[in-house]
């Protein structure tokens, strides 16, 4: 046995997050993790990279008692850890970064870049990749930015690698490749911990499956003959009945309609009306120019050509506030960095866009305010002891979820959502996916712009297919089929 | 009903609030920890006069953080306000010897000179996006040396005599300044805790690319908050020049910059912005006023007090970047 945990315990302020939990790695294996937000996944990832220490339990390495008291002992002991958010610099090289704070020296004294060069170069063929190894890192997309951090993690000698969601933001070329890195790997002697909300991969490329709930074992399986259906059952700990609520057909008014819009390198000729009650899917490769198709719509960047008439009304915004004004919202891909307030107050979060309408002469009414915020809270079902607690300890799903809010709070009638369940839990996207549904009964409209094609075959009235730039088909729901999809966004017309 | 009871458990949380309440007040536990340690070490320390006295310092380091304060939240500087001041002062002196202008007119040009050139930094920064730190610093050198030329170096005096007794005289017991500072600070507490634009600062400095993506007028908080750091630096002018009747275009706002900032980190305020409160900035400001007026009390060289400062301002950054 390589890793084998057992017992461990982990609580933070009184609240435990992980409860005697027990797990093994062998030899070769691609062991998954998979739970919900919340179910004690990323502490136990914490545990064994090292970031934190077990209150309790025992980790074991090839039977060796041992401690991992910082991640820099972690790397010693040979387990690596990629992230969702890949730990580079974006500032510096391939080559620098992967040999970051282990460089190979001249004369013990200066960085001997020429082999370190050479060195980056091998890994990265092996990888099966070409890039040259002076790029600068923030030049590479994000999934050649995870292969660097593969890449860092192999020169390193790794013997276990731990993977959180390293796919959330690949395409399915790009995750391709990945698992064939992955099979090499196994075929080397790495253990794998492989942590995802994608229940397709566990099939494909995992051997055993571990699921945690609530911070603790539920089961751990063979993955071989371990059905969706029956994981989710053990994820939720009840039965799914409706993942996807009934998809929209009858749909109201025009709401909006884009002629011609374009923008230089990221999208062009762009036509499509948006209704009433309709929930509009864009699907499409990465970089195929749908998120760049979202901030155009609300105003984030300036487009070349085209008009947008919002109620019939030709519109045109020179920032987001004016689309707001015009009760558009826009979630966006990355909470992080576009829209957390993270040292905020749930409530205060949830209500920034809604202050036009709760300030008298400049003054926030504050009662009105909380009850909004309250309102949403209800709604949402967004999980937290108070709506005063800053929203960095909220789950992922509950952020998202107020990010959902604000616009709720706003009183939106177009919702522009880019990537909206990224990285977040079955649960929590089911949950999301009622709401998109009660507001477009309400009358609202929706673009989802999605990567998922389950997604967006699940939810969506009509799918608009983009392909470097253009939309290249328009799928009814009834006619959606993944393939179809697939083809036209790889540049296959069908 | 569960809605209803649900609703009800979110509301009933004071414990918790109050809690938080505390922990807000850590800057004001400082404060009050040196002001006992002085009073119980040194006898003159806890006397009325020497009150008076401290408050009277405070005041003009005050009223220029309370304006600077704003910036900081946005996670900027104004290293302007030292040269703005002088500026300002150079208005008041000059509107009357050159213009004849009653001393009140004088000491609102001087306010609202001070109030452009904020905006006129803000406007730069927010349309031009330069950063803060180099518009500031430009202006600071362009306004430090108006003044300078066109006083010669020299002292500029005013020649309303009874202009004094605003800077030195009381009003029952209490030092005049001390009424427009407390009138200052009370009112940019209300700004920062009560209105969309405090709402809307804090937000700008904790993530603007989220802060704009919500709807937030970033330019105009900008702007805004420049100008609030001029206006308060026009007041300091006026603060300045009512001691001695007089401003001295080479020596007066000098290190202000430095003081204030030092102020404001000592009272809390996180220099990358969103963090920080009026409360905290004011015990910062008392903080430093009573410590260099307890040194002098202490015959401690006034050449050595900045080496204190200077280790205060490390502590509580180091405090902060291993919290952080």
């Amino acid at each position: 046995m390589l890793l084998q945990l057992n017992n461990l315990t982990k609580s933070y302020f009184g609240v435990t997050v992980l409860d005697h939990v027990n797990f093994d790695l062998k030899q070769g294996e691609v062991h998954a993790i998979l739970g919900q937000n919340g179910a004690g996944k990323s502490t136990l990832v914490k545990l064994i990279s090292g970031v934190e220490e077990p209150d309790n339990g025992e980790i074991y390495l090839d039977g060796n008692l041992v401690r991992i008291p910082s991640t820099l002992e972690a790397q010693r002991l040979g387990i690596s850890t990629i992230y969702q958010e890949t730990a580079l610099v974006p500032n510096m090289t391939i080559a620098e970064n992967i040999f970051l704070g282990r460089e190979p020296k001249l004369f013990g004294l200066f960085t001997h870049y020429s082999k370190m060069k050479r060195e980056a170069k091998k890994i990265l063929k092996q990888l099966g990749y070409s890039f040259h190894p002076t790029t600068l890192v923030r030049d590479l997309s994000i999934s050649e930015q995870q292969t660097v951090a593969i890449a860092k993690a192999i020169s390193r000698q790794c013997r276990i690698m731990i993977m959180d969601e390293p796919t959330a933001s690949l395409t399915e070329q790009e995750c391709d490749r990945l698992f064939r890195m992955i099979e090499t790997f196994k075929s080397e002697g790495v253990g794998i911990i492989y942590i995802t909300h994608r229940l397709k991969e566990v099939q494909g490329i995992c051997d055993r499956v571990t699921i945690l709930r609530d911070g603790q074992h539920v089961i751990t399986r063979e993955a071989k003959g371990f059905n969706e259906k029956e994981i989710i059952t053990y994820i939720v700990g009840k039965e799914l009945s409706h993942y996807f609520p009934p998809v929209p057909i009858e749909v109201g008014e025009e709401l909006m309609r884009v002629v011609g819009l374009g923008k230089r390198n990221q999208f062009t000729d762009i036509d499509f009306t948006l209704h009433e009650g309709e929930i509009l899917g864009f699907a499409g490769l990465a970089d195929s120019g749908g998120s760049e198709l979202a901030n155009a719509l609300f105003g984030r960047v300036r487009t070349d050509e085209g008009s947008i008439y919002w109620r019939n009304e030709k519109v045109e915004f020179r920032s987001p506030r004016q689309a707001i004004h015009h009760r558009f919202g826009l979630v966006d891909r990355d909470r992080a960095k576009a829209g957390m307030f993270s040292d905020m107050p749930v409530s205060r979060n949830l209500t920034i866009s809604g202050l036009r309408r709760l300030n008298k002469w400049q003054f926030i009414n504050e009662q009105k305010e909380q009850s909004k915020a309250l309102d949403a809270v209800l709604q949402l079902d967004i999980k937290m002891i108070d709506p005063e607690q800053e929203i960095k300890f909220l789950s992922g799903g509950n952020q998202q979820k107020v990010m959902f809010g604000r616009w709720l709070v706003a009183d939106s009638d177009l919702y522009i959502l880019n990537e909206p369940t990224c990285g977040i839990d079955i649960g929590a996207k089911s949950e999301l996916y009622v709401v998109i549904h009660e507001l477009v009964q309400e009358g609202k409209g929706m673009i989802v712009i999605s990567s998922d094609l389950s997604e967006l075959i699940g939810l969506c009235t009509r799918i608009l297919v983009m392909h470097e730039g253009r939309i290249v088909d328009q799928i009814l729901h009834e006619f959606a089929t993944e393939e179809r999809i697939l083809s036209a966004a790889s540049g296959l017309q069908s | 009903m569960l809605i209803n009871k649900r609703r009800m458990q979110l509301t009933h949380l004071e414990r918790i609030h109050a809690i938080k309440w505390l922990a807000n007040y850590k800057s004001l536990a400082s404060m009050l920890i040196i002001f006992v340690i002085a009073s119980m070490t040194s006898h003159y320390f806890f006397t009325w006069e020497n009150m008076v006295n401290i408050v009277r310092q405070a005041s003009m380091i005050g009223i220029i953080a309370l304006g600077v304060h704003f910036v900081v939240l946005l996670g900027m500087f104004d290293l302007s306000v030292g040269s703005v001041l002088v500026i300002s002062g150079t208005v008041i002196m000059a509107s009357q010897n050159v213009f004849g202008t009653d001393i009140f007119l004088s000491m609102i040009l001087g306010v609202v000179t001070g109030c452009i050139v904020g905006f006129l930094n803000g406007f730069i920064i927010a349309y031009g996006r330069v950063p803060s730190f180099i518009t500031t610093i430009a202006a600071m050198f362009i306004f430090r040396s108006l003044a300078l030329w066109y006083g010669s170096g020299g002292a500029l005096n005013g020649n309303y005599i009874r202009y004094t007794e605003l800077g030195h005289g009381s009003t029952w017991g209490i030092p005049n300044l001390v009424f427009p500072l407390i009138v200052v600070a009370v009112s940019a507490h209300i700004i920062l805790t009560k209105t969309l634009l405090g709402r809307y600062i804090y937000a700008l400095g904790q993530n603007p690319m989220a802060a704009s993506l919500s709807g937030a007028p970033t330019r105009w908080i900008v702007i805004t908050a420049f100008a609030i750091s001029g206006t308060a630096a026009g007041m300091g002018a006026v603060f300045e020049t009512s001691r001695l009747n007089s401003i001295s275009t080479s020596t007066s706002g000098i290190f202000y910059e430095l003081d204030v900032m030092s102020a404001i980190v000592i009272g809390g305020s996180n220099l990358k912005g969103g963090k920080g409160s009026i409360l905290g900035t004011v015990c910062g400001v008392l903080m430093l006023t009573m410590i260099s007026n307890y040194m002098n009390l202490q015959n401690v060289s006034p050449y050595l007090q900045g080496i204190l400062k200077g280790i205060l301002v490390l502590v509580i950054l180091y405090r902060k970047s291993r919290k952080g």
